[in-house]
């Protein structure tokens, strides 16, 4: 069934979700990840404030996704594809399907990641905040966080213009993270109202592949899901309550369509009117 | 504008700044810089009158300013009549602050550049209001250079003409003005946009930009000087909500109804319904009361009263209309920030 066909019965949805569709989608979410994505730790919810006693109350909350290690090893090439991103305590247990390069690099630097879902009242989508140290929990400053980055497909590079970090306080812990935000127009990165200040062009299209290295690993619990519903990925946006946010929108709709065989044009029609490009925020998926 | 806004503009909190001893490599050590703070500026645009008072004394090195308040490091994004009106509740004349120019907390504090990271905060903020009101922000990006130019420098500046003239450009406008005499007199009334014949006349917008800066204590005080110290960021709840207004809420929404509405956790009865979703989640009728069972044994409830709210400075009746309160207090972002302490205390349901 052709996804156009099958969205326009479907009550139009702007692209914002309410703090309770967050809460239920996020729930889901986690679900699917813990069954499909075996070698990521799970996301845990994170209901705050967390000094309430009126459980009849609906608490808001969370997804973290925490002590991501990203392992570095001397072999591995920037343009090399993905580097492995690994629980961390997976890294002892040998039988686990690992990461060839770090047993033959007996070295190797972890950088660690902290990935925090929120819930934006303003904006009414979840975005992401991460935080990223070293083992020692010194914070990574941008410049090492571009260095973590793999080369990446050069369509990804190319959309790169569009996006940029910036560093924002998580809403709720009181800490220095970084986000993504998005420019219109592919706006300069000069400090007027149009564009935004950020890291360098470079250090900005190293980021988005990585992000896009995480973005890619939540698109292979859809593929994983794909499979397992039998069904094409037109159809999985029905099928499955999936939220997430991504900063980059549509053309990061497009590089994982492409990498799941779909026709472009599918997902970007089938996606005007879902996604709206004025936002600077987006998300990746929608609910049911 | 009004003259409450005008006020508002011109308010200012007196500063006596200390550098840090660390970084004092004269003796004797250079007096305390004493500065007038726009209210609705940020500390860190200080700068150009604090680096030309120390620089004798300061180690060599590169200057990256922070400011602490007996030990707190604070946030240089919230504007410094807030940090004032919220750290400062008995307030001190002058504000005694501590200023840092080396060993910027990086595991505390937002990184800022300068004047540049203030600006991109602010705009970023702008754009932020701008999509809470309209739902995009192409008003803002659309801004011509100029305009851009002198909206920024008014803020810096203080100069609320220049950037009465430039906002209005960006139709931002959340409520109908009625309670305050204005200088453009011209009724706006006939321009409503809205084609539903039932809107309630004064409500331009559903959504008002608010951040709430939220404490609480659970004993009562009479003097603020006797109020629990807010020495940590963790104390204080930061409540990036906007507050939501229906077309039932009519003119007399007041102030009171707006901070209840943006804390249903602790004023359940006065969420209105959440947007849209089934109403499994709706606490049940009484503030507090978690179920109705006679039978059970003591409940602990929380009940919760505000003990106040600060808002530029001042605690207004929580009877004014919330409009009147947006209108006139806001910052030239756009977001109202409140500073509230509510009062919380456990009870027996079967009181």
């Amino acid at each position: 069934m052709d996804l156009k066909e099958a969205v326009k019965d479907k009550i139009p949805w702007d692209g914002t979700l309410s703090l309770n569709e967050f809460s239920l989608s996020a729930s889901t979410f986690s679900d699917k990840w813990k069954m499909f994505n075996h070698s990521f730790p799970p996301w845990l919810w994170n209901p705050c404030p967390k000094h309430h006693l009126n459980s009849s109350h609906k608490v808001e909350g969370y997804l973290s996704l925490e002590n991501v290690c990203l392992v570095k090893s001397c072999e591995e090439e920037k343009n090399h594809g993905s580097l492995s991103w690994k629980e961390e305590s997976n890294i002892s247990q040998a039988e686990e399907p690992f990461d060839h390069a770090t047993l033959v690099c007996p070295e190797f630097e972890a950088n660690h990641y902290d990935f925090h879902i929120v819930y934006s009242p303003s904006y009414r989508v979840p975005v992401l905040y991460f935080r990223s140290y070293y083992s020692d929990g010194q914070p990574l400053p941008l410049s090492e966080i571009e260095k973590d980055l793999p080369g990446h497909s050069a369509e990804l590079l190319l959309e790169s213009k569009w996006t940029f970090i910036t560093q924002e306080e998580h809403p709720y812990l009181n800490r220095p993270c970084v986000t993504l935000m998005r420019t219109l127009n592919g706006a300069s990165h000069e400090n007027d109202f149009r564009g935004g200040v950020g890291c360098s062009i470079h250090g900005i299209s190293k980021f988005v592949s990585a992000y896009g290295t995480f973005v890619t690993e939540l698109w292979r619990v859809l593929e994983g899901l794909c499979m397992e519903l039998e069904c094409q990925f037109d159809n999985i946006m029905e099928h499955i309550p999936l939220v997430l946010v991504a900063a980059m929108g549509v053309p990061t709709l497009r590089i994982a369509a492409m990498r799941l065989g779909v026709n472009n044009n599918t997902i970007s029609n089938s996606q005007q009117g879902k996604v709206n490009i004025d936002h600077t925020i987006y998300i990746l998926g929608h609910t049911l | 504008m009004s003259e409450a806004q005008k006020y508002v503009w011109k308010g200012a909190i007196p500063l006596q700044i200390h550098l840090h001893e660390s970084e004092v490599t004269t003796l004797p050590p250079p007096p305390p810089a004493l500065v007038l703070a726009p209210r609705i500026g940020y500390l860190p645009l200080l700068i150009s009158l604090l680096k030309p008072h120390f620089s004798a004394t300061l180690p060599p090195g590169v200057d990256t300013i922070w400011f602490e308040y007996k030990g707190l490091p604070l946030k240089w994004y919230i504007p410094t009549g807030v940090l004032f009106d919220l750290l400062c509740m008995e307030p001190e004349r002058p504000w005694n602050l501590t200023v840092h120019f080396r060993g910027y907390p990086s595991n505390l504090l937002l990184p800022c550049e300068g004047e540049d990271s203030v600006k991109w905060s602010f705009i970023n903020s702008l754009k932020e209001a701008a999509y809470v009101i309209t739902g995009n922000c192409k008003n803002i990006m659309n801004m011509s250079q100029t305009d851009q130019a002198d909206l920024w420098g008014s803020v810096l500046n203080g100069n609320l003409e220049s950037y009465s003239r430039v906002s209005s450009k960006l139709k931002l406008e959340t409520f109908e003005d009625e309670y305050t005499e204005n200088v453009d007199s011209a009724s706006t009334k006939s321009q409503q946009s809205t084609g539903d014949a039932e809107a309630v006349g004064q409500v331009k917008t559903s959504r008002i930009p608010v951040r709430l800066y939220l404490w609480t204590v659970n004993e009562d005080f009479d003097d603020f000087e006797d109020a629990p110290v807010i020495d940590n960021w963790d104390k204080v709840s930061y409540i990036n909500r906007p507050v939501e207004i229906h077309k039932e809420d009519g003119k007399y929404f007041s102030l009171n109804d707006a901070v209840k509405r943006l804390l249903p956790e602790y004023f359940p009865e006065s969420s209105f319904g959440n947007e849209g979703d089934a109403s499994i989640n709706q606490s049940a009728g009484e503030e507090g009361e978690n179920s109705c069972d006679p039978e059970s044994s003591s409940h602990t409830v929380e009940i919760a009263e505000i003990k106040c709210v600060r808002i530029q400075g001042i605690e207004p009746s929580l009877e004014v209309p919330f409009s009147w309160v947006v209108n006139n207090l806001m910052n030239p972002e756009y977001f109202l920030h409140m500073c509230v302490c509510l009062k919380v205390s456990e009870a027996n349901a079967l009181q």
